[in-house]
């Protein structure tokens, strides 16, 4: 009989999914709990698994389809009579999501490891064995093979325009003139398929990511607000105390755990700081979900670190460590990246002295956290070494007028500044 | 200034050829009394006299026979066969006597001779009056045998082939003779011996031709070029000895190769081309070495649908360097 496959729920308030790809062409024989299709929700990418062992007879729906809960999505042929829409639970912990962007690429192809030839390390160079393989195996002419041999060429990797797809002299002119480039701009840079340029679709989660960027740095007027904070008290705490907390607690303790309770203090008196604003309503929220920017190897997540108020800096460490783990590994559930009241992104981390970072809409701030610095600076007349950071907070400035930011910002760094009035409460 | 036909360029290449060296005399049928069968030779026998431009009995084993004897004594006879289908009584002292003077007396005599010939089709001229015969000279070394195409070409070669002390076979098609008209310098000029010419050029396919089919396939190559086919169109003027480097050179860079000729593929000078550039490029060589030829026939039918047929022309070339092309 058939079966018409639907998209089944996907998580807390998700009402629809973008269809990724098809994991089971048309007429594919699918065991039950095969994978059919990858749909991505919000951040997370969900693989749908066969309810049924059958054959895909028909999808309904092509990548790159928005497609809400519930639609259906695909005709499957099963044998005998089975209940229609059987619902069941998308598994997303199971690590087995995967993020659909070509990163496949990046890698260089099997030739390029262990030879001695500087082109041939390169990948510019095809060794005598792949050379010859490849006029073994593609169908070329005379010219083709002497200029395959004099320029290295593994004609596999050259496409053929002559009749029946045969290399033609044009061809692989074509495929030097291009490596050629290649190796005249960047000789040291291994570029696999030697093309001038690759093309990447801003697909999947980058598309995400892309909209969502546009959709706050265009509706909300950002301002960028900068100050200072002397992390010499913080820095030296942290120094005492790290290892100690580390081996009794589990944790390499950061900054990050202390900011994030700055923030919190800091926001009793400021607490527009911490709100939504969306439908011309400000949401001031007495609660502190605070999401902290994870790049990943080739886009970005935002965890949520839930009631932070509620928790110790040593909770608010773990949860940091345990979402950053998941969302390395792919496995973030839906309610982890959902529901953040205000962000903090750490390019410091990597470097950074400064950033404007663009808040998460639809809240209303965003701390950018920047590198630590021995800098000189005057402290009571003299020159003195202090560890400074910069801190960047990007504001709506359409519900938080400059002054207050910049109050709520001193505010923040006071705390951190004199961490004993406060640390011994929440550790 | 008024242009040049190609028979008219053949007439001034031997008038100013008389002038410049009193060796030089003219034999053949027809040519003083008569002007020559084409004209070529009109008012010559004014100008020269009658010892030196010598209407010739109905014998062109006399007119090629007679022409090595003077030739060996130190003068420079230009004679004319009529047609080149009428050839073959000469062959004995073409072959035997002049091309091999040189070389049998180690140089101690020589035939420094030019027997011009008419010939070639596309003229409804029928079995006898069509043929070009070009490749029974080709392949006799000692040879020089001339083709050109253009009225420049024809006048410059000409001289060049009297002024020289071997022996030419210089073919005329009379295809040309009043069809090709160009601007010719005032001023006396020669066209090198053993030299092509590149009329166009191009990238994609090389075509190799000469004569009318030089002309045929400079259609095709404009035709082609509208389809986006650079054809690089190399005109050999000289058959005998070839141009290899020219060709060679051409062929290295297109890698594609395309052969045309008037007469009967087997065994014609493309045969020979062709198997020289199989032999000599092959690692150059991107399609099959390819050539468009008359028919396999033993003359050139006179009807003319049927001429037609026979000979090679713009479309004919055009489909098959396509061919080539989408190798």
């Amino acid at each position: 009989m058939e079966y018409k496959v639907v998209v089944p729920p996907l998580g807390e308030s998700v009402v629809e999914g973008t269809i990724v790809k098809w994991l089971k062409n048309e007429g594919d024989t699918v065991k039950v709990d095969d994978p059919l299709v990858e749909i991505m929700t919000d951040k997370i990418n969900v693989e749908i698994p066969s309810p049924h062992d059958g054959v895909m007879k028909k999808h309904l729906v092509a990548p790159d389809t928005v497609v809400e809960i519930g639609k259906e999505i695909a005709i499957m042929e099963v044998e005998g009579e089975v209940t229609q829409a059987r619902t069941f639970e998308t598994k997303p912990e199971s690590g087995e999501e995967r993020i659909p962007q070509e990163q496949e690429a990046a890698e260089p192809p099997k030739e390029f490891v262990g030879t001695l030839d500087h082109h041939e390390r390169m990948g510019i160079h095809a060794n005598q064995e792949a050379i010859e393989g490849g006029i073994k195996a593609v169908k070329s002419s005379p010219v083709v093979r002497r200029l395959a041999r004099e320029h290295f060429i593994d004609l596999r990797k050259v496409q053929g325009t002559g009749g029946n797809g045969r290399v033609t002299k044009e061809d692989v002119i074509k495929y030097i003139d291009s490596r050629h480039k290649v190796d005249l701009i960047k000789p040291d840079f291994v570029f696999p398929d030697q093309e001038p340029e690759e093309v990447i679709p801003v697909s999947g989660v980058r598309k995400v990511i892309s909209e969502r960027m546009v959709k706050s740095a265009f509706t909300i007027p950002h301002v960028t607000t900068f100050d200072e904070c002397d992390m010499h008290e913080l820095r030296e705490w942290r120094r005492k105390n790290v290892d100690r907390i580390e081996k009794r607690h589990g944790v390499r303790i950061t900054y990050l755990p202390f900011i994030a309770k700055a923030i919190i203090f800091a926001a009793r008196d400021f607490p527009w700081i911490n709100a939504t604003h969306q439908n011309d309503e400000l949401r001031v929220k007495k609660y502190f979900n605070i999401g902290m920017a994870v790049a990943r190897d080739n886009s970005l997540i935002v965890p949520v670190i839930k009631h932070c108020e509620q928790k110790s800096v040593l909770q608010i460490a773990k949860d940091m460590r345990d979402l950053a783990d998941k969302a390395n590994a792919d496995t973030l559930k839906m309610d982890e990246i959902t529901g953040g009241t205000i962000s903090i992104t750490n390019a410091g981390g990597m470097g950074a002295l400064g950033s404007t970072p663009i808040i998460a809409h639809p809240q209303v701030a965003i701390l950018g956290v920047h590198k630590i610095v021995d800098k000189p600076i005057v402290r009571n007349g003299e020159i003195i070494i202090r560890p400074i950071l910069n801190f960047g907070l990007s504001f709506d400035h359409r519900v938080i007028d400059g002054g207050y930011a910049v109050q709520f910002l001193r505010r923040m760094i006071e705390f951190l500044e004199d961490p004993d009035s406060w640390l011994v409460e929440v550790i | 200034m008024k242009k040049t036909t190609f028979i008219e360029a053949i007439t001034q290449a031997m008038a100013e050829e008389m002038e410049r060296d009193e060796h030089v005399f003219l034999i053949g049928q027809d040519i003083g009394l008569y002007g020559g069968v084409f004209k070529a030779t009109k008012g010559l026998l004014d100008k020269f006299g009658p010892r030196r431009v010598i209407d010739a009995p109905i014998s062109e084993v006399y007119i090629a026979g007679g022409s090595v004897g003077a030739a060996m004594v130190g003068l420079r006879p230009v004679a004319e066969i009529q047609f080149a289908d009428f050839i073959t009584p000469s062959m004995d002292q073409i072959i035997q006597q002049m091309a091999k003077m040189r070389y049998r007396t180690g140089a101690q005599w020589t035939s420094p001779m030019t027997i011009r010939v008419c010939c070639g089709g596309d003229v409804g001229g029928g079995l006898y009056h069509s043929q070009i015969n070009e490749q029974w000279f080709f392949s006799q070394p000692g040879l020089i045998v001339l083709l050109p195409s253009t009225p420049y070409d024809a006048k410059g070669l000409l001289k060049s082939a009297i002024r020289g002390d071997d022996p030419v076979i210089f073919f005329e098609h009379k295809r040309l003779y009043r069809w090709i008209k160009e601007d010719l310098p005032e001023e006396d000029f020669t066209v090198p011996i053993g030299r092509a010419a590149i009329r166009t050029e191009g990238k994609d396919v090389t075509i190799v031709s000469y004569g009318l089919m030089a002309h045929r396939s400079r259609e095709a190559v404009d035709q082609l070029e509208k389809d986006g086919i650079s054809c690089e169109l190399i005109d050999m003027r000289t058959i005998l000895p070839w141009d290899r480097e020219t060709i060679f050179e051409s062929v290295k860079k297109t890698s594609r190769v395309v052969l045309v000729q008037e007469s009967s593929k087997t065994g014609g000078v493309m045969a020979e081309v062709g198997a020289a550039i199989a032999e000599e490029l092959f690692d150059y060589l991107d399609a099959p070495v390819t050539r468009v030829c008359g028919l396999d026939v033993p003359a050139i039918p006179f009807a003319p649908p049927m001429e037609h047929y026979f000979l090679p022309n713009a479309e004919k070339i055009g489909r098959v360097v396509k061919k080539v092309m989408a190798y």
